[in-house]
């Protein structure tokens, strides 16, 4: 068995997301700052003819977070439990299958909504956990 | 049913924000408003106001009186065709339930649109 996983790339330090929840990868995009909004979470961008939520990395890995006005050169655009997410990176790599043994619990890498780590070609990455950050950043209302 | 949706424009400092013209009662200069005390609109949802004129919003809203909406700065209305209307993602929402679309046009400051009837004050 394997595993599809997108490498991105954000200060340098390389992480993955399944291949499976990206449904386009784009170029810079301008994105709209949304007052009152979470540093994680900060704006939207317009994208197939609707607002969709921008997911920073940044404050996640502990980085500094977007400011209004500043862009990455990448765009991914994740789809996790009916909700669709633009994530701003500064690079993306081709899909990657890897075996499951090289997918191991997080041991060499530390980031928020990460257990997991994928080792491509020697160097561990963090697997985001995109389901449990969105549980964690927009939990669902009671209707 | 229009493919426009009038709205009623205060400048921000960073962005555009519309409230539904049709909710907007009347727009008075602050000096001439004799009615109870307004709450800063662009405050309240924590942005920073445009200079200049200062003046009161008398918005409506379903089965409540009306709230009085004290902006400084410019107050235009403007023309939104519907589907550039698009609506905050449900992820977002639960953030700043007082927005409920927001309008990308190249060239302009972002316009976001006030739910007047999720308005607090």
């Amino acid at each position: 068995m394997t595993l599809s996983i997108v490498p991105a790339k954000l200060h340098d330090v390389w992480f993955v997301v399944r291949a499976s929840a990206v449904q386009e990868i784009l170029g810079e995009l301008r994105w709209v700052p949304i007052v009152g909004a979470p540093p994680e979470m900060p704006g939207v961008i317009a994208w197939r003819g609707r607002a969709v939520a921008v997911l920073d990395l940044g404050p996640l890995s502990g980085s500094a977070a977007m400011t209004s006005g500043e862009s990455r050169r990448r765009t991914v655009i994740v789809n996790i439990a009916d909700a669709t997410l633009a994530l701003p990176v500064e690079g993306v790599r081709e899909v990657q299958e890897v075996p499951d043994d090289a997918v191991r619990p997080a041991h060499l890498t530390r980031l928020r909504h990460s257990t997991m780590e994928v080792h491509l070609d020697g160097v561990p990455m963090p697997l985001i956990d995109l389901e449990d950050l969105l549980r964690v950043l927009a939990p669902p209302t009671a209707a | 049913m229009s493919d426009e949706l009038a709205l009623m424009v205060v400048r921000t400092r960073d962005f555009d924000l519309g409230l539904s013209a049709a909710q907007v009662q009347e727009v008075i200069p602050l000096e001439r408003w004799t009615g109870e005390a307004a709450f800063d609109l662009v405050q309240l949802i924590g942005a920073t106001s445009d200079e200049g004129a200062v003046r009161i919003l008398v918005v409506t809203r379903q089965g409540r009186s009306p709230l009085a909406a004290l902006v400084s700065g410019a107050v235009t209305l403007r023309y939104v065709q519907r589907e550039q209307l698009l609506s905050l993602p449900a992820a977002l929402a639960a953030h700043v339930g007082w927005f409920s679309h927001v309008v990308v046009t190249d060239g302009q400051p972002p316009l976001l649109v006030l739910d007047a009837e999720r308005l607090t004050a």
